[in-house]
């Protein structure tokens, strides 16, 4: 029992403002700091690639943002069905919030794996399972802006938006397996095997440094994100009305 | 230096990911920010305005 009040509590959308106002700090200054470190390690230190020599450089830009594509997309559909099941209103927040995050790295993944596949492969694009499935959930993120867009009320939104998050998860194992299962140009996974990772220590360590401060980043930007969320959806009660008088600096700033 | 960004002749495509990488996370930065301040602007509107209190310290 204890343990539910102490969730019912921590998901109360005051609770949540004021611990994210708190938080956000602690999350964003770490992040800029792994990902300028990982951007170091992987410009500068790591050793250049024995088949695509320097060019290779660009996969700790790369691979983090894909991998972000898909963590948020996960976190996205996780909340909605906690918020279609329970009825927790900031779970809906949450999946709210983190579409259009999701969408600009699932569009910065497209990108720079566009830039990258133009001197590794010879070709921007090909029409094979992971870009394929990369660009659906693309498609994704953006029905579910754009559906939530369709709705006045936001109870209506949250219900028909959170259905579509949840029933697109299954692009996620798609996008991840698809390198194993179809033919492709495309890579291998290469740290997921992490019993053997095909990848030595000096290259590995810069990825996992962005990798962990992208995460931190999302964590950051979801946290701001969901206090204007709140703040809109909680319009009404005091506590909004107090936070308007002294905002603190998530408001300020 | 000028070897170094050249990235052996693929200095174009390895600096526009980077480059490409700034513009994204400070777009979310700065987006995450405008939409917690519009949720606020929206919501003065309603609240009761305080004409007597004057903000000392």
């Amino acid at each position: 029992m204890k343990i539910w009040n102490w969730i019912h509590k921590l998901a109360s959308p005051p609770h949540f403002y004021r611990m994210a106002e708190f938080l956000v700090p602690w999350f964003m200054w770490p992040a800029v700091l792994l990902i300028l470190i990982g951007a170091y390690g992987g410009l500068v230190l790591a050793p250049p690639d024995y088949m695509q020599g320097q060019g290779f450089r660009m996969i700790y830009f790369h691979v983090p943002s894909a991998y972000l594509s898909m963590l948020v997309y996960v976190v996205m559909a996780v909340a909605a069905a906690i918020g279609l099941i329970w009825r927790i209103k900031l779970a809906h927040a949450v999946a709210a919030s983190s579409a259009s995050i999701g969408a600009s790295f699932t569009v910065l993944a497209l990108v720079t794996g566009m830039v990258g596949g133009k001197p590794m492969w010879g070709a921007y694009w090909v029409w094979d399972a992971r870009l394929t499935s990369e660009l659906v959930l693309l498609f994704l993120y953006l029905g579910y802006i754009t559906l939530r867009a369709a709705f006045d009320e936001i109870s209506k939104a949250d219900r028909a938006s959170g259905v579509l998050a949840v029933v697109g998860v299954v692009n996620i194992p798609i996008i991840h397996f698809s390198v194993v299962w179809w033919n492709t140009l495309h890579q291998g996974p290469t740290i997921t095997k992490l019993d053997n990772p095909s990848i030595t220590g000096d290259m590995l360590w810069p990825l996992l440094a962005m990798i962990l401060g992208y995460t931190l980043f999302f964590v950051a930007v979801l946290a701001i994100r969901v206090s204007g969320e709140v703040l809109t959806r909680e319009s009404r009660s005091r506590w909004v009305g107090e936070i308007l008088r002294a905002p603190g600096q998530i408001g300020v700033k | 230096m000028a070897e170094f960004l050249s990235m052996g002749g693929n200095g174009v495509f390895v600096w526009s990911t980077v480059g490409l990488t700034i513009v994204v996370l400070a777009f979310n930065v700065i987006a995450a920010r405008r939409h917690v301040r519009q949720a606020m602007k929206q919501l003065r509107p309603h609240e009761p305005v305080d004409s007597n209190r004057s903000t000392s310290t």
